[in-house]
């Protein structure tokens, strides 16, 4: 039975796949086959490579320290960036929005992950892996499973609106989050028999001063909708939970390490029953 | 295909009036509606059925009203030009940055482009008073809380009222208060009301309006969110209607833009041709 491990999307809070790992090693439950999408192909795509929770940890470490990767997610009213500063950039963003395609460069998530990735490619990696990102052109979800990784995984982190997309051909590729934020279905269609699907969620404080609010409400919805199909697929789902915490920002990883380690934990007995029920 | 079915309504913009056309053809081939299911301005169109009067009726004055606000609402039919590939002219492309600096502007500053006031007379007239409890078909009419983020499923209470937060599609119109809550329309989270169809409910037969694909090539960033709500839309409203027994798609509505109502009694007449061919071979005639 292969077992194949799905990382979600999440931005910042994507430091928890990091203690989700490290659970499912300290249980001895192998892992076959890892795909992700956004944060999740990062965090997967280390593990892959190095195959070592604590290398990948240091060098991710290492990586957040020297470059600057937080990102401001204008789009979304959240309680601490209801001011003026919002407003403000708001404004702005109406002078840029018919004339560029994103708010900011890609330039430091470049850099970031070339520092993580260097030259490593696909085929490299100790456990196949493979990262989902999404095509705006023809609408359909890309899996990256050949080439550089950081190739494979920089479209997966391009958050549309915020990161200009990746031109690639005909294609014109972002965030695989746009359809399949945790991507089991496309890990199932690579031959995973027995699929943990790892999300992450926030508690939802959306509130809203403007028709852009309730937009961005009426999309959360709709990539909610999308993800429960796409993990009512899963063998197993791992929730975690988290209180308070922004996706935008990436300084505070080891809290997130520590309650993806804990809800995986706490999950384990339930997981090694349904492992055993299915051979 | 029975003779007798739930209907489920949607289409975004002025596209869901085109359902007037639809009725014509069910009625012309005797196919009798159990319960409607409705979003967006096809909850008018609904309504004005399950009131047993004449959806036709509505076209005069639908037009008219357009006509009478048009100075208010060419912001409308302009804005639906922004999913438009780009021109190369230079005076079109000034043309096309202004527009979408206006729809910028408009959603970011304020809860909405539109407001009520202009649309109250008109729906008072249509509907004066009336309730739910008054429509000789059951209607259900699909709505957003915008404050839970929930699915809500209106079917009692004033007409009016319901239909107005179901047509109230988010950053043109503001949310309606309706039973405590601030309500917007379900269309831009699936623009069929495929979520609400219940088991009790087959057969049900869906009025789907084909995506134009209004984005192909999306270059603005203002492009790019439209596009990946399109296909997110898209995406959702394939899904749920695998479920559905009959569906009809009005593939000749297909290019008609959603801001258009000029085109209001062309997109009618399409949608009955749609409708009449394809009842044809749902009712094995």
């Amino acid at each position: 039975m292969k077992i194949g491990l799905s990382l979600g999307g999440g931005g910042a809070r994507g430091y928890a796949h990091l203690g989700v790992i490290r659970a499912l090693k300290e249980a001895d439950i192998p892992i076959d086959l890892i795909n992700g999408t956004s944060i999740g192909a990062v965090m997967g795509g280390g593990y892959a490579l190095y195959n070592d929770v604590d290398k990948f940890i240091n060098l991710v470490t290492q990586v957040i320290h020297k470059s600057n990767i937080n990102y401001y997610n204008i789009f979304h009213n959240h309680s601490d960036s209801q001011s003026f500063l919002r407003t403000w950039m708001l404004e702005a963003v109406c002078d840029i929005a018919s004339l560029r395609s994103s708010i900011q460069s890609n330039r430091h998530q470049l850099k970031a992950l070339r520092a993580v990735f260097g030259e490593h490619t696909f085929a490299e990696t100790k456990i196949p892996f493979s990262s989902v990102a999404h095509d705006l052109i023809s609408g359909k979800t890309v899996i990256f499973k050949k080439g550089k990784l950081v190739d494979g995984i920089l479209p997966s982190v391009t958050l549309p609106g915020i990161f200009p997309p990746v031109r690639r051909r005909n294609r014109l590729l972002v965030d695989g989050y746009v359809l399949s934020n945790t991507p089991v279905h496309e890990l199932r269609m690579q031959g995973a028999d027995f699929i943990i699907a790892v999300e992450l969620i926030s508690a939802d404080k959306h509130t809203y001063e403007n028709g852009l609010d309730i937009l961005n409400g009426i999309e959360d919805m709709k990539q909610r909708q999308l993800d429960d199909w796409q993990i009512a697929e899963a063998d197993f789902h791992i929730k975690v939970d988290f209180e308070q915490y922004t996706p935008e920002r990436f300084e505070n990883y080891e809290n997130a390490m520590i309650l993806g380690y804990d809800t995986t934990k706490a999950s384990l007995t339930g997981l090694l029953e349904m492992l055993e029920k299915n051979g | 295909m029975g003779n007798e079915v739930t209907l489920v309504l949607g289409g975004i913009g002025v596209k869901g009036i085109a359902n007037i056309g639809v009725f014509e053809a069910l009625s012309n081939h005797d196919v009798k509606v159990k319960k409607i299911i409705a979003a967006g301005t096809s909850a008018m169109v609904a309504v004005q059925y399950a009131l047993r009067k004449r959806p036709e009726e509505l076209i005069g004055l639908l037009v008219n009203f357009f006509e009478n606000n048009h100075r208010f609402l060419w912001g409308l039919e302009q804005m639906s030009g922004l999913f438009q590939t780009r021109k190369r002219r230079i005076v079109d492309s000034i043309d096309y940055f202004l527009r979408e600096r206006l729809y910028c502007r408009a959603n970011f500053s304020r809860m909405s482009v539109l407001s009520w006031d202009m649309v109250d007379p008109l729906l008072f007239e249509l509907f004066g008073n009336k309730t739910f409890a008054d429509l000789e078909i059951p209607v259900a009419l699909s709505t957003i809380d915008v404050n839970n983020k929930n699915l809500v499923l209106i079917e009692s209470g004033k007409l009016i009222d319901a239909i107005k937060a179901s047509i109230a599609y988010s950053g043109l119109f503001p949310p309606v208060h309706f039973d405590d809550r601030e309500l917007e329309s379900s269309t831009p989270y699936c623009e069929l009301p495929l979520h609400a169809v219940g088991k009790e409910d087959t057969p049900v037969l869906a009025i789907d309006f084909p995506s134009a694909h209004l984005h192909p090539y999306p270059r603005t960033l203002l492009e790019i969110i439209s596009r990946v709500s399109e296909i997110r839309n898209q995406a959702i409203k394939t899904r749920l209607l695998i479920d559905i027994d009959y569906v009809i798609k009005l593939e000749n509505l297909r290019l008609y833009r959603w801001g258009n109502y000029r085109r209001i009694p062309g997109m009618i007449r399409r949608a009955k041709e749609d409708t009449l061919r394809q009842l044809v071979t749902l009712l094995d005639l």
